[in-house]
C-alpha cells in the first residue's frame, strides 16, 4: 500500500494514503492528492516534460507566446459546473434552516449489485485516489471563469485562497487517462496547485503557433465540446467539502431561469448576501 | 437499458450496452452522448442517485422530471420558510410550489422530509403564510399542518434518536437507514399515526433503496413511541399543577425538593406550550421538559412508595430522626 510521510520533522513517520491527519502525532491538514503530486518523482518528471515542451516551442519560434501562456496559467482558476439545485444547496448550506433538512437526506451512495453496475464500481475504485475517492471534488482549470456547461447550468469559480492548499491538477479527465494507461499512472502528469502553469505548458505548448494570440488561450485550455465526450480540459482535484465561502464568482446559464425563476431569485439573494458576484451568461 | 437518475443534479445517465448518454431535465427525451467517465462531473455531490434496470428513454425522462420536481419543491419550501429572504422571492417560491404540489407525491416527499425534524432556528411560518398568495391552497394547508404537528414531530424525532445504535449495525448504517426512511416518508407516516392516537401499527411504505432495515429498528421505534404515549399524560390545560401532585404528597415531607422541581417543570411546560404556537422550534425543548417532568414524577412515586414502606415499620418520630441523621451525615 502506498504511504505518505508526516511532514512535521519531529514526527516524520509513515502512514497510509487517504488519512486526513497523521495517525502518530495527530497533526491535521494532510491532503493526499496534494501529497502525491508533491512526490519527488512526480515533480522531477513534470519539470522534464515542461522543459521539453517549452524548448520545442522555442525551436518553433513560439517562445514568447509560451511565456505569455504560462503567465496566464499562473492566474487560472478552478471551475466546477453544478446544476441549479446543487448550486442552491451550496448557496444556502450556511443557514441552519436548510442544512438541518439537507443533512436528513445525506447518505453515502451505494451501488446496487449486478453486472451492469460493475463498470461503475471499477470507476469508483480507480487507482488515482486509493482510499479517498469520495473526498475529491472534480473541477476544470479555466482562464475566463467559463466551465463545462455540459455538466451543469452554473459555473462556480473557486477562490484560490480556499482551495489552493488542498487542490492538485491533472493532465486531463483522470479516469480516461487511467484507462488509456492501463491504470498505471506515469509520473509527471499531475501537479500541486502552484505548479499548474507548468503542467499546462507541458500539455498545451505543442498547440502554440506563431499566430496564436492571448485571446486564444482560454479556448486552448478548456475546449467545450458539443457533448461532454468532446470536452478537453485540465482536471482539478479538490480535497474536501465546499461551502459558499469557497466561491469567487458564479456564472449562471439562461436555462436556470427557465427551470425555476423562484430558485434563481433565491440563489441570487443568497450569493449577494455572501458577497459572491454572479452574472447570467449569454 | 439501465439508468442512473438524480433530481438534485437534474440529469440521468443512460447505459445501453457500451453506449452512454445523458438526459438533462427540461430537455425532454433528447439525450446527448457522453462517457461513463463523466460520472463524477455529471452527478457531483448529489446524494439522491437512483439506479434503474430495464428502462426505456421515455420512462427515464419522466422519472427524471419527477425527481427534479421533488427536490425543487423541497428547496422552494425552505426558501418560503426562510425569514432572511425577501418577501418577493418567497412569494414567487409560494406560487411555484402551488403548481408543483398539484402532484401529490411531490407534496408527500416534501412533507416526508419536513416531518423528520422540528423546524430549526430561522424558520418563519408566520412570514411564510403572509407571503403566499391567497389562492395557494395546497401550500397553505402544508404550512398549517406543519405547524400543528411540531410536537408530534419532536416526539417521533426523539423516539428515533433513542433507538440503540447496535440495532442498526453501526453509525454509518444508522445514517443510511435514516436517510432512506426520510425519503420514503416514514417519519410523516409515524407523525400522522401518533397524532391519531398511536393505535395499531403505522402504515410504512417500502423503502426505495437497496438497504435492508433490521425489523428490530422499526419495532424499537414504535415501542418507544407507545411507551411514551402510555406514560404519564401532560397536565390538562388550566389545571393547577398542585392538584395533580397533591394526592402524592401526603407522606412526602422529604420529597419536598422533588415537588419543587415538579412544580417548576409544570410551570416551564405550560409556558413552553404557549410559546410553541408562535415559535415551532421550541417543540423539541417542550418534549424534553415533558420527559423531565415524567422522570421526576416517577422518582417521586418511587420515593413515596419507599416512604410508605418505611412509614409502616417505623414510628413517625423515628423516621424524622433518621432523616435528620441522613442530612447530618451527607452534610
Amino acid at each position: 500500500m502506498a504511504t505518505l510521510k508526516c511532514r512535521y520533522k519531529q514526527c516524520g513517520r509513515s502512514f497510509p494514503i487517504g488519512l486526513e491527519r497523521c495517525p502518530h502525532c495527530a497533526r491535521p491538514g494532510v491532503f493526499s492528492n496534494v501529497e502525491e503530486a508533491r512526490f519527488n518523482t512526480e515533480r522531477k518528471a513534470l519539470t522534464k516534460r515542461y522543459k521539453a515542451a517549452r524548448n520545442a516551442a522555442v525551436d518553433r519560434n513560439c517562445g514568447d507566446q509560451v511565456i505569455r501562456l504560462e503567465e496566464e496559467l499562473d492566474g487560472s482558476q478552478a471551475v466546477i459546473n453544478r446544476s441549479a439545485l446543487e448550486t442552491a444547496r451550496l448557496a444556502s448550506s450556511d443557514r441552519e434552516l436548510y442544512s438541518t433538512f439537507y443533512q436528513l437526506l445525506n447518505a453515502e451512495v451505494r451501488l446496487p449489485a449486478g453486472k451492469v453496475w460493475d463498470r461503475l464500481r471499477i470507476l469508483a475504485d480507480a487507482a488515482l485516489f486509493p482510499n479517498y475517492q469520495e473526498r475529491i471534488r472534480f473541477a476544470a482549470l479555466s482562464l475566463d471563469g467559463v466551465g463545462l456547461f455540459n455538466y451543469g447550468d452554473c459555473a462556480l469559480v473557486l477562490r484560490d485562497s480556499m482551495i489552493g492548499h488542498r487542490a492538485s491538477v491533472f493532465h486531463e479527465n483522470s479516469i480516461l487517462f487511467l484507462r488509456r494507461h492501463h491504470y498505471k499512472i506515469p509520473p509527471g502528469y499531475r501537479a500541486v496547485w502552484r505548479d499548474r502553469a507548468k503542467l499546462g505548458i507541458a500539455k498545451l505548448a505543442v498547440h502554440i503557433k506563431e499566430s496564436t494570440l492571448a485571446a486564444d488561450f482560454p479556448a486552448l485550455l478548456l475546449r467545450q465540446g458539443e457533448t461532454s465526450a468532446k470536452d478537453q480540459f485540465l482536471e482539478v482535484h479538490v480535497w474536501g467539502p465546499l461551502s459558499i465561502y469557497c466561491l469567487d464568482r458564479v456564472g449562471i446559464s439562461k436555462r436556470f431561469a427557465s427551470l425555476s425563476p423562484a430558485l434563481l431569485l433565491a440563489v441570487q439573494e443568497l450569493l449577494d448576501e455572501a458577497a459572491v458576484k454572479w452574472k447570467i451568461l449569454l | 437499458m439501465n439508468a442512473i437518475i438524480s433530481g438534485q443534479a437534474g440529469v440521468a445517465m443512460v447505459l445501453d450496452g457500451d453506449e452512454v448518454a445523458a438526459l438533462r431535465v427540461g430537455s425532454g427525451e433528447s439525450a446527448s452522448t457522453c462517457r461513463l467517465e463523466d460520472f463524477a462531473f455529471l452527478f457531483g455531490d448529489a446524494d439522491d442517485l437512483l439506479f434503474l434496470d430495464d428502462v426505456e428513454i421515455p420512462q427515464v425522462a419522466e422519472r427524471l422530471t419527477h425527481e427534479f420536481e421533488k427536490e425543487l419543491a423541497l428547496q422552494l419550501t425552505l426558501v418560503l420558510l426562510d425569514h432572511g429572504l425577501s418577501p418577493r422571492t418567497r412569494r414567487v417560491a409560494g406560487e411555484e410550489l402551488e403548481v408543483l404540489f398539484s402532484r401529490e407525491s411531490t407534496k408527500s416527499f416534501v412533507e416526508g422530509v419536513l416531518y423528520a425534524r422540528i423546524l430549526p432556528f430561522g424558520s418563519d411560518l408566520t412570514g411564510a403564510h403572509s407571503c403566499i398568495p391567497g389562492n395557494a391552497t395546497r401550500v397553505n394547508i402544508l404550512l398549517q399542518e406543519l405547524a400543528a404537528n411540531q410536537s408530534h414531530i419532536a416526539a417521533v424525532q426523539m423516539a428515533w434518536e433513542v433507538i440503540p445504535a447496535d440495532l442498526f449495525g453501526g453509525s454509518m448504517e444508522r445514517s443510511q437507514i435514516h436517510a432512506a426512511a426520510v425519503r420514503a416518508g416514514w417519519f410523516r407516516e409515524i407523525v400522522t399515526w401518533r397524532s391519531r392516537g398511536a393505535k395499531g401499527r403505522p402504515p410504512l411504505a417500502s423503502l426505495d433503496s437497496p438497504l435492508t432495515i433490521p425489523p428490530d429498528v422499526i419495532a424499537a421505534w414504535i415501542e418507544e413511541l407507545r411507551r411514551e404515549s402510555a406514560g404519564l399524560d401532560e397536565p390538562e390545560e388550566g389545571k393547577s399543577p398542585d392538584e395533580s401532585t397533591l394526592h402524592l404528597s401526603f407522606v412526602a415531607e422529604d420529597t419536598a425538593d422533588l415537588e419543587v422541581a415538579i412544580n417548576l417543570a409544570y410551570k416551564s411546560l405550560r409556558e413552553l406550550r404557549a410559546k410553541v404556537a408562535l415559535e415551532p422550534g421550541l417543540a423539541l425543548m417542550k418534549e424534553q421538559r415533558l420527559r423531565e417532568l415524567r422522570m421526576l414524577q416517577k422518582l417521586e412515586s418511587q420515593e413515596i412508595a419507599r416512604l410508605h414502606k418505611t412509614a409502616t415499620s417505623l414510628p413517625r418520630g423515628a423516621w424524622e430522626a433518621l432523616a435528620q441523621a441522613e442530612r447530618l451525615l451527607s452534610g
